[in-house]
């Protein structure tokens, strides 16, 4: 379980994160939503060790973030950042140097690309390398940062499914979405960010109840219930 | 084929820098019989075999060492495939140090290295600097930019002080261009010690290379820190090449294309990278050097001459053939 109460990220004078608390269960998918410039890859980035400095506390189990050594955190968290480095190597032996590598591309069904290089790869390609890199490791707490920006159907279906593997693995799942409608359909828990805020935390419930996506997003909803009792919700 | 080119290649160049170094010693403007040489110790062709040709073999093998496992460190640091210890204004850098240190303190020789190594630092400290407060991205322009403005000052530098103080500096040309012609033995003791240190110290840092490659996020997300490998790699890099640069002068352009032609090898892995430049470096310079000092025997040319004339169209192949 990860637990994060009050948390605030400045850098440079500028207040990125402002009080933050929510809770992250095992074994469930949390989807991060939020317009552009509204925290979300600052939250993942904080998650992920990414700032030496803080105020607030993240937990992982108990245990706060800052007091883990370096060598420590390499188990607690595994990250699939937005804005993916360039390097010029072939994609297996970038994949062979992590023990897991290879092995995860070939379960996304993509074992192919291996003989490719790095730099020549598509956008979507080297999204799916290091997804596969980023599950290769292993941790408590997975972040990928808008993983489906620019991907085409198919592997979004591979993203999600690899997620839903996660959380059945019992790993903690942290997902940044632009499309709400995506986020609805593979998430258990929901944050909203605004301007370093969180504007909003629960469960598909409470989104759909809440009038937090009009009032964020702007959107107009219309709330059906079909006949098992299901919710399902448009967006207008 | 990635392993395999390695694996041909890198016992290749092995036994092809050993050929060089032999023949380095062999070969010069006077005939020696190495045989009598070895045997007879108060021979000429003894004090020139050793005296004379080994410390210049080992000096070449050193800076080549130094400059190409230098250049690689900096690529790795700034993640820029341009970046080299010439570029980034260490070299000049040191070597102002070094010409003001010797104009004052000629007789300090073994505290040479550690003038260098300040000079280099303060140079690419300044290029960092410039370069992070042009541009918010660590750039690649706005670094070679830096490196540029840092590197005029620094050669405007040398150059005055070897106008006002023309003892210190007999050979300028030699100097700037960089070369081996005055290298004597005891001049390589403490640079030769601090150049293996670093070497060995660099094989220490192949997995963070890699680790750094990824990026800041994803790196801090493993477990490292980004900016404290970056400034290890630099630090390394400096106390390298600044240690080359008491003996060697500026030679600038193998720490360049050294590590270019290390990658095109090993296709990118660090530690084979590291391998094949650890050989490749002395292997070029060790060449340039014996070209330098027979091609117009029995008269020389700056060794930094032939670094280029190799170096250059080398180096573009590699750039065009990536292009492509």
């Amino acid at each position: 379980m990860i637990e994060i109460s009050n948390l605030s990220v400045s850098v440079k004078g500028r207040v990125l994160l402002n009080g933050i608390s929510a809770v992250m269960e095992d074994g469930k998918i949390y989807a991060l939503l939020g317009e552009n410039g509204s925290g979300k890859s600052t939250f993942i980035r904080a998650l992920t060790s990414y700032f030496p400095d803080y105020s607030g506390s993240i937990a992982f189990d108990g245990r706060e973030l800052k007091t883990f050594r370096q060598k420590e955190r390499e188990k607690l968290h595994s990250l699939l950042p937005q804005m993916l480095p360039h390097f010029d190597l072939s994609v297996s032996s970038f994949l062979s140097m992590y023990p897991d590598g290879k092995k995860e591309l070939s379960k996304l069904g993509l074992g192919y690309l291996l003989e490719e290089r790095m730099n020549t790869l598509s956008g979507g390609e080297k999204e799916m390398v290091f997804l596969a890199f980023a599950l290769s490791r292993s941790a408590q707490l997975y972040a990928f940062d808008e993983p489906e920006a620019g991907l085409d159907a198919m592997y979004k279906e591979k993203t999600e499914n690899a997620v839903r593997r996660l959380a059945e693995g019992g790993k903690t799942v942290l997902v940044s979405f632009h499309d709400i409608g995506r986020a609805l359909r593979i998430a258990d828990g929901f944050m909203i960010l605004s301007h370093g805020e969180l504007v909003f935390s629960g469960n598909r419930e409470e989104l759909l109840d809440d009038n937090v996506i009009e009032r964020i997003f702007g959107l107009k909803r219309a709330l059906f219930t079909d006949e098992n009792g299901e919710k399902h919700i448009l967006f207008i | 084929m990635n392993k395999k080119a390695f694996r041909i290649a890198f016992p290749l160049l092995i036994t092809l820098t050993i050929l060089i170094a032999l023949l380095s010693l062999l070969i010069g403007s006077a005939d020696i019989n190495p045989v009598h040489a070895i045997l007879n110790k108060d021979s000429t062709d003894h004090i020139i075999l050793f005296s004379v040709r080994l410390p210049r073999m080992l000096a070449a093998m050193l800076a080549g060492l130094a400059l190409s496992v230098s250049g690689l460190l900096l690529q790795s640091a700034t993640g820029n495939d341009l970046a080299s210890p010439n570029i980034i204004g260490m070299n000049s850098g040191s070597g102002f140090a070094v010409l003001l240190f010797l104009s004052f303190f000629s007789e300090l020789f073994d505290v040479l290295p550690f003038a260098a190594f300040i000079g280099g630092l303060v140079a690419s400290s300044l290029v960092f600097i410039i370069s992070a407060s042009v541009s918010r991205m660590n750039s690649s322009g706005s670094l070679i930019l830096g490196g540029i403005a840092v590197n005029a000052l620094f050669n405007a530098f040398i150059s005055t002080l070897s106008s006002l103080d023309p003892d210190v500096l007999s050979t300028y040309s030699a100097f700037s261009i960089g070369g081996f012609s005055s290298v004597q033995a005891s001049m390589l003791y403490v640079p030769g010690i601090i150049i293996i240190a670093s070497s060995v110290a660099a094989f220490f840092m192949t997995e963070r290379m890699d680790v750094i490659r990824l990026g800041d996020e994803i790196a801090s997300s493993m477990g490292y820190r980004p900016l404290s490998i970056r400034v290890s790699l630099v630090a390394i890099a400096a106390l390298a090449s600044s240690s080359a640069v008491t003996f060697a002068g500026l030679l600038g352009f193998v720490g360049l294309v050294t590590p270019h032609i290390a990658r095109f090898i090993s296709e990118g892995e660090s530690r084979k990278t590291l391998l094949l430049t650890v050989v490749i470096g002395p292997l070029l310079v060790m060449l340039s050097d014996l070209l330098a000092r027979t091609v117009v025997m029995p008269g020389e040319l700056p060794a930094g001459v032939f670094m280029a004339i190799i170096g250059v169209p080398f180096f573009l192949f590699l750039l065009i053939r990536r292009a492509r």
